[in-house]
């Protein structure tokens, strides 16, 4: 994590430094003193107990070793883990699916990890179980509350799910939203967490594959639609174009208030999925050194509730931006501008 | 004489969220789901066809699990509705699940 003067240069000596210094000097240690500052947040909010729920993390104090375990539920349609397949440190075995799970866990748990020093789903080590296999030609991947589950699809509507490393990072990203700031899945903060984990999931990829925002599809579940739902199953960068079903809104002069899905969870997560990715493009670089590590404190910022709304979620990721990166700073404006966009603020 | 009421479900939800539907008449399902039909655990309400009742299953943990709107005939023009998420089916209704299951296809 240290990368960088700030880790041993006192902020105040920093501050007196660019008092004192020329023009360009004075960009460079107010950058440095910004970076060290958003550093010394994010230690000090790992640190602090972020006490949601039973297994409430102690960040900051992981072994950033995985305890992964990877299941075959046979085509049985049931929750309660099946045969173990491979379990952590174990070697690959024949079936792709397996591989798959494991592999996909272990890119996740190494995003969180490195990026933001978080351990696992709960921040304190969480053992993260796969179930493969779930159901007979299922169509769907879901969070159950104890492990991430998988379909194998049925080959016209979606593919293999364990082939896609967006669908994992979105289903374990699940687990972490409800560790953290537990949001409620249902209408608006149901549309919340949908982005949630269709932004980190974004990000997994992203960093897997060493993408810049630029550089990024911003694609959800391109790897696994069928020829039924191809090219892709949601558009974060222009929602409502990912497929011809695809009816997300763009932003909120299409809200869609309807009592199916939880109410629209994964219709109007469209919205902030936009507002993410409009933040991260005018940002640049990586989006997990800019919009992603807003995003991030934000979900872990103690105003969040689980009934949050859209406008509150939008308010919460400025004030962590000027947190972060400074009041007056580009990419504080970036995010206050995306949410306009989007008709949020 | 052969019993053409309809049978409708509509699944939303999932990863993908997508709007899945499928209606037959009571005569084309197997056996075993006429007689699911038949023996159908009671709503809380029933009303008129334009007007579905509602019985609600307790809210499954986690996220992204299908939800479910399963509307049986219950005599001429009437009908009872059940909404219910994955792995909360109501006990009775798995038969007319799994035989309507097979023919969803997208839209609703």
């Amino acid at each position: 994590m240290c990368r960088s003067i700030a880790c041993i240069v006192p902020p105040q000596l920093l501050q007196k430094l660019a008092a004192d210094a020329a023009e360009a000097e004075k960009k460079l240690l107010l950058a440095t003193l910004r970076n060290d500052r958003s550093m010394r947040i994010e230690r000090t909010l790992n640190r602090a107990a972020v006490t949601r729920g039973a297994s409430a993390a102690v960040p900051g104090s992981g072994t950033g070793k995985p305890k992964r375990s990877i299941y075959d539920q046979g085509n049985a349609q049931s929750d309660a883990p099946g045969q173990l397949v491979r379990a952590e440190g174990a070697r690959a075995t024949k079936d792709p699916a397996v591989n798959e799970a494991y592999d996909g866990l272990g890119a996740t748990y190494n995003f969180f990890w490195k990026v933001f020093g978080w351990d696992s789903i709960d921040g304190a080590g969480m053992p993260m179980n796969g179930l493969v296999h779930y159901g007979t030609k299922y169509d769907n991947a879901f969070w159950n509350s104890r492990s991430m589950v998988f379909g194998d699809g049925d080959d016209k509507l979606f593919t293999r799910f364990t082939k896609s490393l967006d669908v994992i990072a979105h289903e374990l990203t699940h687990g972490v939203t409800e560790h953290t700031a537990g949001l409620n899945y249902s209408r608006q903060s149901g549309a919340l967490n949908e982005s949630l984990s269709d932004v980190f999931g974004s990000m997994v990829k992203q960093y897997a594959k060493k993408q810049t925002a630029a550089d990024a599809d911003w694609l959800i579940g391109n790897d696994v639609v069928g020829p039924e739902l191809a090219p892709a199953l949601r558009n974060m960068r222009y929602p409502g174009t990912a497929n011809k079903y695809d009816d997300q809104p763009a932003d909120m002069s299409g809200f869609v208030r309807t009592a199916s899905d939880n109410g629209g969870v994964h219709t109007n997560s469209g919205i902030p999925n936009r507002a993410f990715t409009l933040a991260a493009l005018a940002i640049g670089g990586n989006s997990w050194d800019g919009a992603g590590k807003v995003w991030w404190a934000a979900l872990r910022d103690s105003a969040m509730k689980p009934n949050t709304q859209f406008k509150a979620f939008a308010k919460i990721t400025v004030k962590q931006a000027s947190l972060i990166f400074g009041p007056t700073s580009t990419q504080t404006q970036a995010v206050t501008d995306s949410w306009m966009t989007v008709k949020v603020l | 004489m052969a019993d053409e009421r309809q049978v409708r479900l509509v699944r939303s939800g999932g990863f993908a969220g997508l709007k899945m539907s499928a209606s037959t008449a009571v005569d084309e399902l197997p056996s075993a789901a006429k007689a699911a039909i038949a023996d159908a655990p009671p709503a809380t309400r029933t009303k008129a066809v334009d007007a579905p009742s509602t019985t609600r299953g307790a809210a499954a943990p986690g996220a992204d699990r299908f939800q479910y709107e399963l509307t049986i005939p219950t005599g001429p023009r009437r009908t009872r509705t059940y909404r219910f998420a994955e792995g909360s089916t109501p006990d009775g209704l798995e038969t007319i699940l799994g035989a309507l299951a097979e023919h969803l296809r997208p839209g609703g």
